[in-house]
């Protein structure tokens, strides 16, 4: 409820002025016996049921003296009134559903993530074009620059195989550590670029050619599942005979990683041609193939 | 022209129940929802108080117009008895 105080503190008066009014008016005449039993009737309702309601209201502080429970943040409570205030007409009921509706981009945790990517439910972008392997032919990756992102959650996908295998690594001359783990992000507008390439020879380090002229581009908001995978391999070397501090010794050894993952897109992506690359823009945090697996340093593949 | 106690009696009560009349048709409780429109307050309460108040603007208006009818009975009981004095009183 909203109220103009001024003006309610004129509806007591008028009240209590018609009340005083109507409660002066009487007759013993027998035939108004019926019109002074409604006169008192309408006293009634003034005197008794109204008068004091709007008294109790001007007599309230809570549209006064309100505290908000935080600073900058409106009173929910208020905001019915609010809008009343500004627009008598609108209706403002209590949401009786209020867990309806569409969902709010990027809200899901991530077990409800890989549930509805497992139950079908999140639908991932179109997979690159692969060649198949075949030299010469056209393939396809799809680069994600870093854009508004956050982790929605990690979790380890390790197998207990592994974790034993790393545990005796610490011990022993030779030694296998692997770890993979699964991080979901959710990217906010992030850019996504689509580009040609030939399978042909190419130098890892530098990436193979990109076909011009069928580059495209597309800002998307979705969730991005990588399964990161590091391995390392470890050879330990004892310095000398009769050696019983084991660090006292050198070891050698060889790391290799690599990622795959797919996106799935809040909705379908626009890809729209880029006529000309943007310059001097940094390493994008991902890019997908289909085509052997991570082709170039740094690129992974599409899917897990 | 003379009357009797009787007409006179009928005829001050019609003046009486007129003057009421004109009272409720004066008070205030008849104008009183004006105060409480949207202008003054908004939501469920007040629609309710508007339409309680309206609710006795017209109980007033039609008590008002009962009395109004109760007067012009008594008045035109009146005329009976002063029409039928002249012939009682020649027989």
């Amino acid at each position: 409820m909203a109220y103009d105080h001024r003006r309610v503190d004129a509806l007591r008066l008028g009240l209590a002025a018609a009340a005083e009014e109507l409660r002066g008016i009487r007759t013993h005449d027998p035939a108004a016996i019926d019109v002074m039993r409604m006169l008192a009737s309408a006293h009634r309702t003034l005197a008794e049921e109204w008068l004091p309601r709007v008294q109790s209201i001007l007599d309230s502080t809570a549209m006064t003296l309100c505290v908000r429970s935080a600073v900058g943040v409106a009173d929910v409570d208020q905001r019915p009134a609010f809008i009343e205030i500004r627009d008598p007409g609108w209706v403002t009921p209590a949401d009786q559903h209020p867990i309806l509706g569409p969902q709010v981009p990027g809200s899901l945790t991530f077990d409800e993530v890989a549930a509805q990517i497992r139950t079908g439910v999140l639908i991932p972008m179109a997979a690159p074009v692969d060649a198949n392997g075949r030299a010469g032919a056209h393939y396809t990756s799809l680069s994600f620059e870093s854009g508004g992102q956050k982790i929605v959650g990690e979790q380890d996908l390790t197998s207990n195989l592994l974790k034993v295998i790393d545990f005796f690594s610490d011990g022993l001359p030779v030694g296998w550590r692997e770890h993979q783990t699964l991080t979901i992000y959710y990217l906010s507008n992030a850019r996504v670029i689509s580009r040609a390439h030939v399978l042909n020879a190419y130098d890892r380090d530098d990436g193979p050619e990109t076909v011009p002229g069928q580059t495209k581009a597309a800002f998307v908001s979705g969730y991005m599942a990588v399964v990161n995978e590091a391995s390392t391999a470890e050879v330990s070397f004892a310095i000398g005979p009769d050696i019983q501090d084991p660090t006292q010794g050198f070891a050698i050894s060889q790391s290799l990683s690599s990622y795959s993952g797919r996106f799935y897109p809040d909705s379908p992506p626009d890809f729209q041609p880029v006529v000309v690359e943007r310059p001097n823009v940094g390493a994008p945090t991902w890019t997908f193939t289909r085509s052997n697996g991570s082709l170039v340093e740094g690129w992974g593949t599409w899917g897990s | 022209m003379s009357t009797s106690p009787q007409v006179e009696q009928l005829r001050t009560r019609a003046r009486q129940l007129r003057f009421l009349s004109g009272l409720i048709g004066n008070c205030r409780a008849l104008t009183v929802y004006t105060l409480a429109g949207p202008d003054t307050w908004v939501g469920p309460t007040p629609r309710s108080c508007s339409d309680a108040l309206l609710a006795v603007r017209r109980q007033l208006q039609a008590n008002q117009q009962s009395l109004v009818d109760l007067a012009r009975g008594l008045d035109r009981r009146a005329d009976q008895l002063e029409q039928q004095l002249p012939i009682v009183k020649a027989s």
